[in-house]
């Protein structure tokens, strides 16, 4: 697994750092620790189901042309938001999960709720895709390609 | 018809602070500008526009209530001297907004804790200028 990594946002974001206001260009994400098995079972229990639901439906046939190993931040994301899954309950648990000391502006603040109200819809999706293909899924990715 | 902003919201190093309803105020930290005149003779006067720049330091303060968390905080922020960054941000329902950020603001004061049922302490910054 991953130690960390760097992503770059498309829209700036203000945070204060040693008594000064500074601008992040790029988000760094570390791995989950046990402290963050309750966000990331949700995550991952969100996703299975996303998947089944997917798998189940019209894009049966597309599925499996598509190596799950290949899978991106996008692909993630987008899977989530078309299922019938309660994509709230996949945002709020990456909220939490955020807040954890996973995420941190310019490699060196953790994220806060008002930064991660600065962050703009688009940067939160990568983000959040990022951290599921890297972090949370990519043991189970792994299994599901061996399989 | 315009309503006035009365609950903003406070965040001090990126955190969320819960405050005392109605305790926040700041200062702009323009400073203070003196006048004089300067006898032109004949009964005129020549105004004399200065700038004190001593008095360039923006105020923020606010209350805490006195829970262990809320008390903790404020001896951090203390202990950071002025290496804090407090945000104050307004939003009045019909969506107008006013942000101001006071960057390397300290807590000069050797402020009071009151430990009662019904009390709270308050809060007081020294800060560059508000931007």
């Amino acid at each position: 697994m991953l130690e960390e990594k760097s992503i770059n946002l498309t829209t700036e974001v203000e945070y204060a750092s040693k008594g000064e206001t500074e601008k992040a260009k790029m988000v760094i994400i570390r791995p989950p620790t046990s402290r963050h098995i309750n966000e990331c079972s949700i995550l991952k229990q969100c996703f299975f189901r996303a998947a089944r639901s997917f798998s189940d439906g019209k894009e049966k046939a597309e599925k499996k042309e598509t190596n799950e190993d290949d899978l991106t931040a996008e692909d993630v994301m987008q899977m989530m938001y078309s299922s019938d899954i309660d994509i709230t309950e996949v945002i709020s648990a990456i909220r939490k999960l955020f807040k954890k000391g996973v995420l941190f502006f310019d490699g060196e603040v953790v994220a806060t709720d008002p930064l991660m109200e600065k962050l703009s819809i688009d940067d939160f999706q990568t983000i959040a895709g990022e951290y599921l293909v890297n972090f949370i899924l990519a043991s189970a990715l792994q299994k599901m390609n061996q399989n | 018809m315009s309503i006035a902003l009365a609950d903003a919201s406070v965040t001090v190093n990126n955190d969320p602070v819960a405050i005392v309803p109605n305790s926040v105020a700041f200062t702009e930290g323009k400073g203070e500008q003196n006048m004089r005149a300067a006898s032109a003779g004949g009964g005129s006067v020549e105004q004399i526009y200065s700038n004190n720049v001593e008095t360039n330091f923006s105020m923020v303060k606010f209350s805490l209530h006195n829970t262990i968390q809320k008390i903790e905080d404020a001896r951090d922020w203390k202990s950071n001297r002025n290496q804090n960054s407090v945000t104050i941000t307004g939003k009045t329902p019909d969506g107008k907004t006013i942000t101001r950020t006071f960057n390397q603001a300290a807590i000069l004061n050797d402020y009071e804790i009151n430990l009662g049922s019904d009390t709270d302490f308050e809060i007081e910054f020294k800060s560059s200028p508000a931007v």
